[in-house]
């Protein structure tokens, strides 16, 4: 093997520019653990090519080995920033991360290994992780394990939860905006459980989920997380990929588990991100036998078999017309809110938000909030995003710090558009063509076609 | 399901659901995991299908029957790929490779059925039709592409009773009604036509044809308008050649009988014959616009235009009335001499509505097509010639002879685009 390693090294000094070629050769020296050679070797590339992303891989992988975890750190977050990271690393990544016990971000990361490889287990980064996420859960919980085999995964895998429970610190005063949202939040979650004899007395039912829905981006999760923090609750977020993996076979439990969960560790909202993905369109429903999961979303939802207690459910979705009907009967979801893009004075905010901490000369945020009209506050933080990396590259050739200016973002807008404007040009026509019972009318309302 | 691969089962899921962009980014990690998965390679080209990226998709199915040439599916969709690109000779190749080796599958004959309906093989199409209802008499696509075959074999009664068959298997299906909207507007009914577009977009307020069809429809309550819709509808049926062969059929026909007509002494009929045919030629050009024009005060329409059909409308409807006002003018001035200026003014103006009508809006400068600079060039020569007319007689008769050659080139060039 060395061998090879002298031959590869005697290629490369009859051609020292060959980029791949050294980094074959670093990445032989690394399964050798020659680590030093390795990372002389990784350098070298990347004084040639700045930014190459193999040979900052192979660096991370290379302090990792040596136990520098730190530096590590800073190599895999860059990666990390620019979506860079194979799963395998990512792995690497977060182990670093809990050496270093930044354990904040190594759930973040955690998470993202899950979503990607549900079955994944690390005795290690468990013990560390999903307790730290959600207290002792592992333990409360008594599975029945009995089907898990036929569906061809190792038993402690799939009986294990891939769900977290935090407790949020933002409030509603952290959420710029959105005033008539918040309101209607406050008044079917906050207050019944502030004031929940006054509730009795006027014979109002408490309980009741409150679907949220609009244009990616607008802050849907970030509203949910805050009501959470708002009644001092427990916060369980099931995304995208914990919904499909109800789908694909053993997790009518796993749904209960959730409500179990939340049940026992009240006050708690559970919210579920992108909520559609549970009803999968009618045609596919007629003939499968998916609508058991559909079934007991509903009875959970309903309290069918365990009261609610105490549990605040919040859902929301970019396609609110796929979201079965059947959720919105009232008790359930009988509370649909439209969630529009920011307006002027909340664009403001949202800009004066993000150019904090960040060298900026006097910017003329009313002037920047006026010509972005439709944009979402992802939008806005990508309108930033893009100015910041313009004065990087600046002050780099330039050697000195050069501060962001309203022009700077007054190009940037010419460079992003809202992203919004794709989602209501499907909204509009759900609105216009399949608006029963009035259900869109707030699209209406945004893209003034009703008053 | 056991034993596929968790990205592939999600792929597939989010597929359904219609998030394509999810789907993509879950297959993805299944790609990296195994580059050479057909089956994920076929989940990733159903996605770029679904997104209308044929090229990429075809690419990726050959990939995947590279792997795997013994299943079907991916041969149906190269078929349904090229069918798309309006390859149909590789979409036929593909479809009936497909076939060979699953010939139960009967949207694989309707698929069949539709390429001839394209190919004006009308008899074809009724037969591939016919088969795949053997395999499966409840077959949407079959049923439609049936149906279609026998509007076109002029066996109406047939044809009606297989859509209400479609219509009675599953009553919401969009695309069955939208097929049957555009029947009732080629036969002038835009009434019933409307009733179904409508009721194609509650079911799918997303589907473009129908959306298209509820806008015809609604412009159809103008009866010229109508009628042009049923003569180009018609017109669509036709192969190329014979589209070309009624064009110049009508302009011979016009000109021999004008020519006979005058001869014959009845200049009158003559005169009325090329006014007719003219106004004809002129509402072709410009009917559309017209009709959106009236559309954009309709309460239900007006939220149907695009951006630049609005436009159009509007600098149509413009050209339109300048040119009454200065043909008012003419007929309050007293000299002669002025009388011919203001209609030459007025004709001039008028003939502008049919640049007018082409133009692309917003407009863009990088456009490298001739048919998005052209009639703006065309109207900026327009204008310099009406400009022209008040300043002086010798750049008046420079700029109008550019002009009207311009027009001519463009119009002529037109009809042949339209032709085809």
């Amino acid at each position: 093997m060395s061998e090879a390693i002298e031959q590869l090294k005697e290629a490369l000094s009859f051609s020292p520019e060959n980029i791949p070629l050294r980094l074959h050769l670093a990445d032989m020296m690394l399964k050798e653990t020659l680590l030093e050679e390795a990372g002389n070797q990784y350098n070298e590339v990347l004084k040639k090519d700045y930014g190459n992303a193999k040979a900052r891989k192979g660096l991370a992988s290379v302090y990792y080995r040596q136990k520098k975890y730190s530096t590590a750190i800073i190599v895999f977050e860059e990666l990390w920033k620019e979506n860079e990271l194979a799963w395998d690393e990512m792995v690497l990544f977060v182990r670093c991360l809990v050496k270093e016990n930044s354990l904040d971000e190594a759930v973040d990361v955690y998470k993202k290994i899950l979503s990607i490889n549900p079955s994944f287990t690390d005795p290690d980064l468990d013990a560390v992780l999903r307790s730290h996420a959600a207290g002792n859960m592992n333990e409360d919980f008594e599975f029945d394990d009995e089907d898990d085999d036929a569906f061809g995964f190792d038993d402690n895998t799939s009986s294990r939860q891939n769900f977290f429970m935090e407790k949020p610190d933002i409030r509603f005063e952290d959420v710029g905006g959105m005033e008539k949202v918040k309101n209607e939040i406050a008044l079917k979650i906050i207050q019944p459980l502030k004031n929940p004899d006054l509730y009795k007395a006027f014979g109002k039912k408490i309980g009741g989920g409150i679907l949220l829905y609009g244009p990616p981006g607008c802050g849907k999760t970030y509203l949910a997380r805050a009501t959470a923090g708002e009644i001092n609750a427990g916060f369980i977020n099931i995304g995208l990929h914990d919904i499909l993996d109800m789908w694909m076979g053993n997790s009518e439990k796993n749904l209960h588990a959730v409500f179990e969960y939340a049940r026992k560790n009240a006050p708690c909202v559970i919210f579920f991100d992108e909520v559609d993905a549970l009803g999968a369109s009618r045609s596919d429903l007629r003939q499968s036998s998916m609508r058991h999961v559909i079934n007991q979303f509903l009875a959970e939802l309903d309290g069918a078999a365990s009261k609610n207690d105490g549990i605040l459910v919040l859902a929301a979705t970019n396609a609110p017309w796929s979201v079965d009907s059947a959720f919105r009967r009232p008790g359930r979801f009988d509370r649909i809110i439209f969630v529009d893009p920011p307006d002027e004075k909340g664009r403001a905010e949202i800009l004066k938000q993000h150019l904090k901490n960040k060298p900026v000369d006097v910017i003329d945020v009313n002037a920047i909030s006026k010509i972005t009209e439709g944009y979402s506050g992802a939008d806005i933080q990508a309108l930033v995003d893009i100015a910041t990396e313009l004065k990087l590259q600046d002050s780099l050739q330039k050697g000195t710090v050069e501060r962001i200016t309203t022009k700077d973002l007054q190009r940037a807008v010419k460079q992003h558009k809202a992203t919004t404007s794709e989602w209501f040009n499907t909204a509009r026509n759900y609105a216009l063509y399949a608006n029963e019972s009035g259900l869109y009318d707030e699209i209406l309302k945004y893209l003034k076609i009703k008053k | 399901m056991i034993g596929e691969n968790r990205h592939i089962e999600r792929a597939r899921l989010l597929l359904q659901q219609g998030r394509i962009k999810d789907a993509e980014k879950e297959i993805s990690y299944a790609l990296q995991e195994d580059p050479n998965d057909d089956e994920a390679m076929l989940v990733l080209a159903e996605c770029k299908v679904d997104t209308k990226q044929y090229s990429d998709a075809i690419a990726l199915l050959n990939q995947s029957i590279h792997i795997d040439p013994y299943n079907d599916r991916p041969f149906y969709l190269l078929g349904f790929a090229y069918y798309q690109q309006d390859n149909f000779k590789d979409a036929i190749i593909n479809l009936n490779q497909a076939i060979s080796l699953n010939p139960y599958h009967a949207a694989y004959f309707g698929l069949y059925a539709y390429i001839f309906l394209e190919q004006r093989n009308f008899k074809a199409a009724l037969e591939k039709a016919n088969e795949g209802l053997a395999v499966n008499a409840e077959e949407l696509t079959c049923l439609n592409a049936r149906s279609q075959a026998l509007f076109r074999l002029k066996n109406n009664d047939e044809a009606y009773e297989t859509i209400k068959e479609a219509l009675s298997i599953d009553p919401d299906n969009a695309f069955t009604h939208t097929n049957y909207g555009w029947h009732f507007l080629e036969r002038g009914k835009h009434k019933q036509a409307r009733e179904h577009f409508r009721e194609a977009l509650r079911i799918e307020p997303t589907m473009g044809r129908a959306r298209q069809g509820l806008k015809e429809s609604l412009k159809a309550n103008v009866p010229p308008y109508r009628w042009l819709l049923m003569f180009s509808l018609w017109l669509s049926t036709k192969s190329r050649a014979a589209r070309f062969g009624i064009i110049i059929a009508l302009w011979l026909g016009v000109r021999l009988a004008t020519s006979a007509s005058s001869s014959a002494g009845m200049q009158t009929l003559a005169y009325v014959l090329m006014g007719l045919y003219l106004a004809f030629v002129v509402f072709s050009w410009i009917g559309n616009s017209l009709a959106n024009l009236y559309l954009s005060f309709h309460k239900e329409g007006k939220y149907a235009l695009t951006q630049n059909e609005k436009f159009n409308s509007r600098a149509v409807g413009a050209a339109i009335f300048g040119s009454i006002v200065l043909f008012v003018l003419m007929l309050t001035s007293s000299s002669k001499e002025q009388q011919e200026g203001w209609l030459i003014d007025a004709v001039i103006v008028f003939s502008l509505a049919m640049p007018l009508s082409q133009l692309e809006y917003p407009f863009s400068f990088q456009a490298r097509k001739v048919s998005s600079w052209f009639p703006a060039l065309l109207i900026v020569a327009g204008l310099a010639a009406f400009v022209s007319s008040f300043v002086s007689a010798d750049a008046f008769s420079a700029l109008s002879l550019i002009y009207l050659v311009a027009f001519v080139i463009f119009t002529w060039t037109g009809s042949f685009k339209s032709g085809k």
